[in-house]
């Protein structure tokens, strides 16, 4: 036992409320009185086994140290030793560097919470787009559906309906239903390669073949629009490493962009290849009225028709070149509108020449 | 008297298929191809009642409507709204700005006609 001394029963209890409050101080007494037996009772001056008992109450709340220098301050004779002192320093500085700890638990816990929201709030913005999408892609399917039901309709409801218009009906339920699938096709396409589901066959990819079959590919359209193709393309062009069918989709979109909307006059389409430094750059510039600066961020948005008109016999499906962009982004390129090509508009996207950035 | 009809839409082939409908009606009809061109022919033409698609270009059909009922002059105008976005918030808003009746694309052209035409028979019992 380390007490020697007694010390004031008064003055022990009031340490106990002080640092346990009234209930447990009560209770701690009572314990102790309990143990010494029943008839016993508490006289005002304490032994050293009540001091001891006191200090290890203490200690359990406060700490051993700082409990024997509470219980010193009462006790008769019994000084505060340098490591009495030293112990309580300890503790505290134990006790500090606990709280500490505590704080950089919670901060990193508040950390934690914030990420969490941030995510959350990503997931809810990503789920408000995809919804959006669904919504516009409902919109642009109703649309030559709604032809098509209707024109079903009249023919079905006019029995004497003249063969002219008849026929003229039915062109337009047939160009509304290839309308439809091409529409299905491209959503299933860019959710595919969105997705990363999309399949890619990459391989050596020689260039000037692949605008040689996109040039014989669009001639019907080029000629039905009394347009010129006329290209560029370097003898010595390196093969670059991408998925042949995907780059032919990209010109073939670019072409049929650009033969929309060159001159209707006198309409004429570049297609320009060149290497630069570390990438093949290609280019499809047309001469028409080019895009408006209102339109220029736009126009790479899905279902945007920025420039179709009304009359357009045969309507995009305003997915081409988000499509097309996903597409020359995967293969580690970029697809943009250069605005130096003015009056007319100029589409470029670069294909990498090294393995870098492929996938 | 033959009555009027507008028919706003951006879509080619549905105003062919609507002019279609509504000549063999045997109404007087003019169309509209966006939300402002709508507007003037409400003025120039003075229809007894507009077919209008909501998503126009340079002004939607819902801001059309809106103007159009907050213009005494066209307080008697009928106006049928026309959408491709099938949803009950979207048919809400349109009877909110003020159209008689909201119809989803694609619609059955019979009960589009027989529509337009109890809308404009109200017309001659109120008259009559």
């Amino acid at each position: 036992r380390f007490w020697r001394g007694g010390a004031p029963t008064a003055e022990l209890r009031e340490l106990l409320v002080r640092f346990l409050g009234a209930a447990r101080a009560e209770e701690a007494m009572r314990d102790y009185a309990a143990r010494r037996g029943q008839d016993w009772q508490f006289g005002a001056a304490a032994d050293a086994d009540l001091v001891d008992h006191v200090e290890r109450v203490l200690g359990g709340a406060v700490g051993a140290a700082s409990a024997r220098v509470a219980v010193a301050s009462v006790v008769d004779e019994e000084p505060i030793g340098l490591a009495e002192l030293m112990d309580v320093l300890e503790e505290t500085s134990q006790a500090i560097a606990h709280s500490r700890a505590l704080e950089e638990k919670s901060h990193a816990l508040e950390a934690a919470t914030a990420e969490l929201r941030a995510a959350n709030e990503r997931l809810t913005e990503l789920d408000r787009l995809k919804d959006e999408f669904v919504s516009t892609v409902t919109h642009e399917l109703r649309t030559p559906l709604t032809s098509i039901r209707s024109f079903s309709e009249i023919l079905r409801d006019s029995p004497d309906l003249d063969d002219e218009r008849r026929q003229e009906f039915l062109a337009i339920v047939i160009s509304e239903s290839e309308r439809l699938t091409r529409l299905i096709n491209a959503v299933l396409d860019l959710s595919k390669i969105e997705s990363g589901t999309a399949e890619w066959h990459i391989s050596e990819v020689d260039l000037a073949s692949l605008v040689d079959d996109a040039v014989a590919s669009t001639r019907q359209l080029f000629a039905e629009r009394g347009a010129q193709l006329r290209t560029t393309v370097p003898t010595d062009l390196p093969q670059v490493r991408a998925d042949a069918d995907r780059v032919l989709q990209v010109l073939l979109n670019l072409l049929s962009n650009a033969v929309k909307f060159c001159d209707p006059e006198d309409g004429t389409v570049r297609l320009t290849v060149q290497r630069e430094d570390g990438h093949v750059r290609i280019d499809v510039t047309d001469n028409g009225s080019g895009v408006g600066e209102q339109d220029r961020d736009r126009i790479f948005e899905r279902f945007d028709q920025g420039g179709d008109t009304a009359a357009d016999t045969r309507r995009g499906t305003g997915l081409g070149l988000p499509i097309s962009r996903e597409i020359i982004i995967r293969l580690g390129g970029r697809l943009w509108l250069d605005s130096t090509a003015e009056p007319g508009a100029r589409f470029a996207f670069t294909l990498p020449l090294d393995d870098g950035g492929q996938r | 008297m033959t009555a009027r009809v507008l028919l706003v839409d951006d879509e080619p082939n549905i105003l062919t298929s609507l002019v279609f409908l509504m000549e063999r009606s045997g109404y007087e009809v003019q169309v509209a191809a966006d939300g402002e061109e709508a507007l003037a022919a409400v003025d120039s033409f003075r229809p007894d009642l507009v077919v209008l698609d909501v998503m126009l270009p340079r002004l939607s059909g819902y801001e059309v409507c809106q103007r159009l009922r907050a213009s005494p002059a066209h307080r008697d105008l009928h106006i049928v709204m026309l959408t491709a976005k099938g949803r009950d918030v979207e048919a809400a808003k349109g009877l909110e700005v003020g159209a008689d009746a909201y119809v989803t694309k694609p619609f059955a052209t019979r009960e589009l006609v027989a529509l337009v035409g109890r809308m404009l028979e109200d017309d001659g019992a109120g008259q009559g």
